[in-house]
């Protein structure tokens, strides 16, 4: 399958170019105009879009975990660093571009609400995941502390999509209910998600997560390619540092 | 008192339009930095790639040089 993916890097790249085209326009043009906010809504559909995408990187890096614990290889373990890999920077994408909303919306670039902490907690628990295999020298022991890692910190993924639904928070709610409890997330500029009631928003919406996921398998497909080498470097390094040691 | 019912009516109509390009700004920002972390991410992983490869043939020409020693 790693073989199969790392083949169609080529296809992909210009699957998820014309795609990106398209999931652009949609929002720019396509997109009917929100009431309240005006343009800056359109932040919302690359924002809602990197961030599903991020969650499902990160239990693609969860389901690579549990799998190379069961059955160590090499593949898993760079499924799963590439997949947290993507996911971070899909991460950032969501932070910031979320912040830029908030200014004109909330009045303040960032606030520590629930949802708002839970992610950044996120972000900061995935970014350690790399430090951790920074830290460990044994390559063995480093792809096992990882695959354990990973599988913990999915804990953060799940915080972040429930803190809304449990807890007070001035962020909108997309997808589901709220909590009776939480229904102060149901006020105000909330609105916005009502406003998916229109066919080309969901639509609009709908495409651009099309796109990340398709922009996360062909950065997957670049990202095993390229370790595919760094392996076969460390390999012929060895090979050299034996012979000079002959 | 219909007309000027009328008038007010218009008027908080009026007050409720928004100018939808009020915060262009925002959204045309919002998009650079998105962008921008997007160009970062694939610089870092092309500029990586050009790395390992010359190691690679690095790694290579000092094997096959060793070998043709010992040949030789």
């Amino acid at each position: 399958m790693v073989k199969r993916l790392e083949g169609a890097g080529n296809v992909l790249n210009w699957v998820v170019a014309i795609t990106l085209v398209i999931s652009l326009f949609m929002v720019f043009f396509f997109a009917p105009d929100e009431r309240t906010m005006g343009n800056v809504q359109r932040i919302f559909y690359f924002h809602v879009g990197a961030a599903w995408v991020a969650a499902v990187t990160f239990l693609i890096a969860l389901i690579a975990g549990v799998s190379y614990l069961r059955n160590p290889t090499n593949n898993k373990d760079t499924i799963a660093l590439a997949s947290v890999e993507i996911g971070v920077i899909f991460t950032s994408m969501t932070i910031v571009a979320g912040s830029v909303w908030g200014r004109p919306a909330w009045g303040t670039w960032w606030i520590w609400t629930p949802r708002l902490t839970s992610i950044t907690v996120l972000w900061l628990v995935y970014m350690a995941y790399f430090m951790l295999r920074g830290a460990v020298e044994d390559e063995e022991r480093k792809m096992r502390y990882a695959a354990v890692y990973v599988i913990i910190a999915f804990v953060t993924v799940v915080m972040t999509y429930i803190s809304i639904r449990l807890l007070r928070d001035i962020h909108p709610v997309v997808f589901g209910g709220v909590a009776e409890s939480a229904q102060g997330a149901d006020e105000g500029l909330q609105d916005i998600a009502r406003g998916l009631d229109s066919a080309k928003m969901g639509m609009t919406l709908t495409a651009s997560v099309i796109t990340f996921s398709l922009v996360y398998l062909a950065w997957l497909a670049n990202r095993l390619k390229l370790q595919r080498i760094v392996n076969e470097v460390a390999e012929l390094k060895l090979r050299v540092m034996a012979r000079l040691e002959e | 008192m219909v007309q000027s019912i009328v008038l007010l009516n218009r008027l908080l109509e009026v007050a409720q339009q928004i100018d939808i390009n009020k915060y262009n700004n925002y959204l045309v920002l919002g998009y650079f930095v998105m962008w921008a972390i997007v160009i970062v991410y694939i610089l870092l992983l092309a500029n990586k790639q050009r790395n390992v490869r010359e190691d690679l043939q690095l790694m290579t020409e000092l094997l096959r040089e060793d070998e043709q020693r010992e040949e030789a």
